[in-house]
């Protein structure tokens, strides 16, 4: 029987849509609008690549000089200009100070920003190790509300239940002993299972920038010497990352159950699209305002991703208690006797 | 084997579908007969243990079958009139999922057995989506009949065939065992008179008769009446009379059926009645 259910929800044009999104959730990355950052990729990798391995004091020391040299070049900047345009100094001389003037622009954010992450490595009171980590910084900061695996969940899931009733087939399955609790728990742990996995493939599909820039070397660093993401814990930096993925798979699970439950109070394929598009695009559009929703909504909070302030075991837990809500009355409302009116 | 109807009742809102019906039936064929909204599908989704109804309950040898769940599910082999199956599975997947839905795994053998019963087995590979409606309602009895169920319920079956098809599906009943109560729901009274052993008539709700065709036929001896008019006073006269019926043409004059209590006209002669006379009787305005 699960062979039949599996082949009623997972057609081929299904597999192959699925196959598209997971496309595009790879190519999403370069598509996205390109970063306004603070300092420049290009030098800040080649300073990570010179500095690379365990941070000390000197690399700190390094750069503080650097600056100092930097800002002295700055300095002098007005003071010679006026001495050129005084005839004090010939064009050559001038010349040559504003290469050396333009150099000093170009690298006094980057080295601004990498001496910020030596004061944080400092009060960090541990070890930590300098490596380039712009690909894991740009993957957890961008790692935010999955449209995509949303929309993937939802045309995976809709159908499970709303097909049977659109098609006339649940009368029939009524009336056989197999047809009741044993079809609807069938959907229900293909659409939940289908769900967790297809996340873990999504979320595999997030890293594929990541390895093509070469960075996944830096995958078994520890998670807190990305700046600005204290972790507090020895998590590595994939650790992290997967620890988020299966909070993410539970709750695509917990999401997959929540549109079957409404596919059978509903039965309309069309409005529970609606309805499902709403109730969870909507809640987490609305983060930034209701924080605490993250515990109760079946949607994936932005803020859920990138926090290390979000208990994952409040969120686990809290994904099994509204599964076994939502499976437990998807259940019974699909059993009940009763038909709709078609006098 | 005794399914006994106890007082069902169905409402929806104001409307009501079924008004307190009380029927007895143990092995053979049933009709249920009656025109559209008499409350035919109503009663077999109750039947079935789709539908709750209002007030009442249904028996079968003296235990209520919603209690009695997958027990009387096992035994229960239903068709309705659009059964919806799934236009991507084949003919023996389909076969073979409804029959694992009852618990039943078909070898070949039984696949081939149960397919050649109703003429698919050459079409097992074809997909659903590619049958011909008589086909699709063939396969429909097919899978109603996995399992061997002792109660078999069909709901409209022909609707919709060609008179071949019909034939067909009235072979196919008549080719099933007699251990068995089945009930099917029809308008066509054509179908009925074949193969049923008795009939159910149902109108607005209520269950008017329930005999055999011979009975219902001998009910209404006397109250048809053939009678040739012309034509055009023939078309008017049906539209003034609605237990009026035209049921043969000539070059100016035609034949009307009459049903009636008195002789309706000087020249009406009594006719034989026919079950579709007790049709006309109960539900076209025959009785009046």
């Amino acid at each position: 029987m699960v062979r039949y259910e599996i082949k009623k929800l997972i057609p081929l044009k299904l597999c192959l849509i699925i196959l598209l999104l997971l496309l595009l959730q790879s190519l999403s990355v370069y598509i996205r609008p390109l970063k306004d950052r603070e300092y420049s990729e290009t030098l800040y990798r080649q300073f990570c690549e010179h500095y690379e391995g365990i941070y000390d004091k000197s690399i700190q020391e390094l750069l503080l000089s650097r600056k100092i040299w930097i800002d002295d070049v700055i300095a002098k900047h007005d003071e010679t200009q006026s001495e050129y345009h005084l005839g004090r100094i010939t064009l050559k001389e001038f010349s040559a100070y504003m290469d050396i003037y333009t150099e000093a622009m170009a690298q006094s954010s980057t080295v601004n920003y990498l001496l910020k992450k030596c004061e944080y490595y400092d009060s960090l009171n541990r070890p930590a190790e300098f490596f380039c980590d712009t690909q894991w910084l740009d993957m957890y900061e961008n790692d935010g509300f999955d449209y995509l695996l949303v929309f993937a969940v939802m045309i995976l899931c809709v159908p499970a239940f709303t097909s049977e009733y659109a098609a006339g087939s649940r009368t029939v399955l009524m009336t056989t002993p197999g047809g009741r609790e044993k079809t609807a728990a069938a959907k229900l742990i293909i659409c939940t299972l289908t769900s967790f996995f297809l996340t873990m493939l999504f979320r595999t599909a997030r890293l594929v920038p990541v390895m093509n820039a070469g960075a996944m070397k830096y995958a078994g660093k520890p998670a807190y010497d990305l700046l600005n993401y204290p972790f507090g814990t020895d998590i590595s930096l994939i650790g992290a990352y997967e620890s988020f993925s299966v909070m993410k798979a539970l709750e695509a699970s917990c999401m997959a159950s929540f549109i079957c439950l409404l596919s059978v109070l509903v039965q309309n394929r069309t409005f529970v699209y609606f309805l499902s598009a709403v109730l969870l695009y909507a809640p987490a559009m609305m983060m930034d305002y209701l924080p605490d929703a993250a515990y109760v909504s079946s949607s994936y909070a932005k803020a859920l991703a990138v926090t290390p302030y979000i208990s994952l075991i409040r969120v686990n837990i809290s994904c099994m208690i509204r599964i076994g809500v939502y499976v437990s009355i998807c259940i019974a409302v699909w059993r009940a006797r009763y038909v709709r009116r078609e006098i | 084997m005794e399914l006994k109807f106890n007082g069902i009742s169905k409402s929806y809102g104001r409307k009501e579908a079924l008004k307190g019906v009380d029927i007895n039936l143990s092995e053979g064929v049933y009709a249920l007969l009656g025109p559209n909204g008499s409350g035919k599908t109503t009663l077999m989704n109750i039947l079935a243990g789709v539908l709750r109804p209002s007030s009442g309950d249904v028996t079968l040898d003296g235990r209520d079958t919603v209690s009695m769940g997958n027990d009387f599910r096992r035994i229960l082999g239903y068709l309705p009139q659009d059964p919806g199956f799934y236009p991507g599975f084949t003919v023996e997947e389909l076969l073979k999922y409804f029959a694992s839905l009852k618990g039943i795994k078909l070898s070949s053998g039984e696949v081939k057995e149960k397919l050649d019963f109703v003429n698919l087995y050459d079409e097992r590979r074809t997909r659903y989506k590619a049958l011909s409606g008589g086909m699709k309602r063939r396969l429909g009895i097919a899978i109603a009949l996995a399992g061997d169920p002792k109660i078999l319920i069909l709901d409209e079956p022909t609707a919709g065939l060609d008179p071949k098809e019909r034939v067909r599906f009235r072979n196919i009943i008549s080719g099933i065992g007699r251990d068995k109560i089945i009930i099917y729901a029809t308008h066509i009274v054509s179908d009925i008179e074949s193969i049923a052993d008795r009939v159910i008539l149902l109108k607005k709700g209520e269950v008017i008769d329930l005999s055999t065709t011979a009975q219902m036929t001998a009910s209404i001896e006397g109250s048809v009446w053939s009678c040739v008019m012309e034509r055009d006073r023939a078309e008017e006269y049906v539209e003034q009379n609605p237990g009026a019926l035209i049921t043969s043409t000539g070059a100016d004059t035609v034949t009307l059926k009459i049903i009636s209590g008195e002789r309706p006209l000087p020249d009406a002669v009594n006719a034989r009645p026919t079950l579709e006379d007790v049709y006309m009787y109960h539900f076209l305005g025959g009785e009046q």
